[in-house]
């Protein structure tokens, strides 16, 4: 009995403690990035280009217009490709096909970013004799289609079947069940699942260092190089001058300012779903 | 807002987006039209478009043939002109460059006192025969004219030549990618800043390693390169094409220590070898307080640091230790990376500074900028003539005062000069000769020509301001004809 009880403690302990590590590893993290970035934070660091190395002043705005940029038109392209792969998984759940996407789809999500970035470089940035954030978007996509795939399939797995079995009862055809019941239904948790690839994707600097390659100027055409944070960070905490180091954990706070922005966004969405099902 | 709202405007900004794509690539063509000059025998003025130009020698009449300065041909007419001279510097032949479309030249060879042209490699006989007069080259008016597609008008009373010529309009763009050796990269920054602040062209130079700038450049993604090390038999032939070495500055590396009381220690190459292949591993080692006469050093195991990565720092401190020591020669070698006998490795400059400053005793080599932008302390160094020299710019800038060759690819390391630093190196641009490949257009490789003798010149003010040496007067000279020697499509690129 004592030892049942010494047991429970000991393992209720354990848990416990591995659970206050968890928060205690993210709240360093973030504090460190707080304190280190917020200093440094100022309205030129939001609406300048970088000064010269070695110059003091300057600001990342060519790398928050990148990361914008990049990440949405990534967005873009990678949506409906995962969208309807995701549905079409969820709606034929019995095919052996559906399962053969299931399984490629958890494989491209395996691959490490590294790998996406020399793919990206052989294929898109050598081919075209260019580096360009649109190559960079399209490295990106690659890493935003399985996840997007895999949480509308999980999203519309969870809409009741009682639903869309009172739409058949009504004589509603199978392509009005899926767009006007399962994905109505899903739709927010479609939408924070697009969020968080999105947030995931944001954060990316493999591909980028292959593809987007970087640049100090404010620059809106997709077929040049451009800058993003994760580029920009990687180049500035390598640099000779403490000043460019500085500016790099700012730009860090503001990059993980913005996917946490971007993962609290999918949480309330998720919270909102749950909610119309109960 | 109603779904077909939402609608609408989920298709607008689509077609946004898409637009955002698409539009940069439409650039409006601009209109052909044609340019007028107008020229008198005997005045060193022209009008073109109805403005006086000065011209560096006034046009002539031989044999009842209009003769013109080539140099005017080149400011004036939009040639790309460059000249073939024999070892005494006596000119033999004219290149020129026509432009005739945006990826189309003709080439013009004319040779000094002979009446037959080259024109594409064709032989087409001349009404008049190129002279020097005055050290200035002379070439026919109306040939050069009329392979331009000009018409040439001849008025007898006012011993005037109207020249009507049609303007091919070529598209310079404002944009330049280059990639390579982090050592430059605060330089580059710099300079490159200063050039669009005062021509508007963006050059966007990043540090990606000199390994990385040679590939990039092998698989033609940027418009140039940049390394610290001159490219290895392998890297040119991987190049496909002859490719210029355009130096840009002299650059120092030094040693830098970790000690107490930051000490200015003195070292010369043996006992850096000595250190590095770890024959010498205590502080106050014999041979290290032998050339330290004074200095208490203290009892302390010594850490090497170098570099992890592939590195044109590397390459400049092995080959210096090769050169010079033969030990060193035989068993380690030299090499962007070789394989180190001891020690720890660090990623970067700022990786082997960072390792430096966090361990007591240890010793380490980055690039004079990195060492002072990090308030590290550094080595003064036993050069060739056996002087003890601080690295600084002008000491770096000593290294290059000797004989160079044409090409420029030259070790610095270990100069004869007995004022300069020993381990002192060129750090180049690297471009390819011709730049006629992978679609590339005449008004790219006049972007980047200009760039070239932008940095060569005004660019060079930058240099001292940042913590890297100055070229020497000689090595601009030869740096300028390397740039000169570009061509597109075997022409000369306009400037």
């Amino acid at each position: 009995m004592t030892l049942r009880k010494l047991k429970n403690s000991f393992m209720g302990a354990l848990v416990a403690a591995s659970a206050l590590l968890l928060i205690a590893v993210l709240v360093v993290i973030m504090w460190h990035i707080f304190i280190s970035g917020v200093k440094y934070l100022n309205w030129d660091f939001f609406t300048k280009a970088p000064a010269p190395m070695g110059e003091g002043g300057g600001g990342v705005f060519n790398a928050i217009v990148g990361t914008f940029l990049i990440t949405l038109v990534a967005a873009a392209i990678g949506t409906p490709f995962g969208m309807f792969a995701g549905i079409y998984v969820a709606e034929h759940r019995s095919q052996r096909f559906a399962d053969i996407v299931r399984l490629c789809a958890d494989a491209l999500q395996g691959v490490p970013s590294i790998v996406i970035g020399i793919f990206g470089y052989t294929f898109l940035v050598a081919r075209f004799r260019s580096y360009s954030a649109l190559s960079a978007s399209i490295a990106l996509a690659f890493m935003f289609v399985p996840t997007t795939a895999r949480v509308t399939e999980e999203v519309l797995n969870l809409v009741p079947s009682g639903l869309k079995e009172a739409a058949y009862a009504l004589g509603a055809r199978r392509s009005s069940v899926v767009w006007n019941v399962s994905i109505k239904t899903a739709a927010a948790g479609i939408t924070s699942g697009l969020l968080t690839s999105m947030a995931r994707i944001a954060g990316e600097t493999a591909p980028l260092l292959f593809t987007a390659f970087g640049s100090r100027y404010i620059e809106w055409n997709m077929l040049r190089p451009m800058s993003a944070l994760p580029l920009q960070i990687y180049i500035y905490a390598s640099s000779p001058y403490p000043a460019l180091q500085q500016q790099a954990w700012s730009a860090a706070f503001v990059l993980v300012l913005l996917i946490l922005l971007l993962q609290y966004g999918a949480k309330h969405l998720i919270a909102r779903v749950l909610r119309v099902k109960a | 807002m109603s779904a077909t709202g939402r609608r609408i405007l989920s298709i607008a900004l689509v077609v946004l987006l898409a637009a955002g794509l698409v539009i940069p690539g439409m650039q409006a063509a601009s209109a052909a039209s044609t340019k007028t000059i107008v020229l008198s025998i005997g005045s060193s003025t022209a009008t073109v478009d109805g403005s006086t130009v000065p011209l560096d020698a006034a046009p002539f009449i031989t044999e009842g043939r209009t003769m013109l300065p080539v140099r005017f041909v080149a400011e004036n007419m939009g040639a790309g002109v460059s000249f073939v001279t024999q070892a005494n510097g006596a000119v033999t032949k004219v290149n020129l460059g026509l432009p005739q479309g945006p990826t189309s030249m003709k080439t013009l060879v004319l040779s000094l006192s002979s009446a037959t042209a080259l024109v594409n490699g064709q032989a087409v006989a001349l009404d008049a025969t190129p002279v020097i007069r005055g050290g200035r080259t002379f070439v026919p008016a109306r040939f050069i004219s009329e392979q331009m597609g000009a018409t040439v008008a001849w008025n007898g009373t006012t011993r005037t030549v109207t020249i009507t010529m049609p303007v091919v309009s070529i598209d310079v763009p404002g944009q330049l990618s280059g990639a390579g050796a982090t050592f430059p990269l605060p330089l580059y920054s710099k300079m490159f800043d200063v050039y669009n602040s005062s021509t508007s062209v963006r050059v966007n130079y990043q540090g990606i390693g000199s390994g990385g700038g040679i590939k990039a450049l092998t698989d033609k993604t940027v418009d140039f390169g940049a390394s610290d090390a001159f490219l290895t038999v392998a890297e040119t032939t991987a190049m496909g094409a002859p490719v210029l070495h355009i130096p840009t500055c002299v650059g120092a590396v030094v040693l830098t220590y970790n000690l107490d009381g930051n000490p200015t220690l003195r070292f010369d190459a043996k006992t850096i070898s000595d250190i590095y292949m770890g024959t010498i591993t205590r502080w106050n080692d014999s041979r290290i307080a032998a050339l330290n006469p004074g200095i208490k050093l203290p009892d302390q195991a010594i850490t090497t640091v170098h570099r992890s990565d592939g590195s044109g720092t590397t390459s400049i401190f092995t080959n210096y230790l090769s050169m010079t020591v033969s030990a060193w020669k035989s068993k380690v070698g030299a090499g962007k990376s070789v394989s180190w006998p001891v020690g720890l490795g660090g990623k970067g400059n700022d990786g082997v500074a960072g390792l430096v400053s966090q361990n007591k005793g240890s010793i380490g080599y980055v690039e004079l900028v990195y060492a002072i932008s990090s308030k590290l302390s550094y080595a003064t160094m036993r050069n060739s003539s056996g002087n003890f020299i601080v690295a600084s710019l002008s000491s770096a800038g000593r290294a290059a005062q000797i004989q160079l060759p044409d090409d420029l690819k030259v070790f610095l390391m270990n100069s004869s000069d007995a004022q300069a630093y020993p381990i002192s190196a060129f750090t180049w641009l690297l471009v390819y000769r011709d730049q006629k490949y992978a679609g590339r257009t005449i008004g790219q490789a006049i972007a980047l020509k200009r760039t070239l003798s932008w940095v060569l010149t005004t660019g060079q003010s930058v240099n001292e301001g940042l913590g890297y040496g100055k070229l020497p007067q000689a090595a601009v000279e030869k740096a300028q004809k390397l740039v000169i020697s570009m061509t597109y499509d075997g022409a000369p690129i306009p400037d």
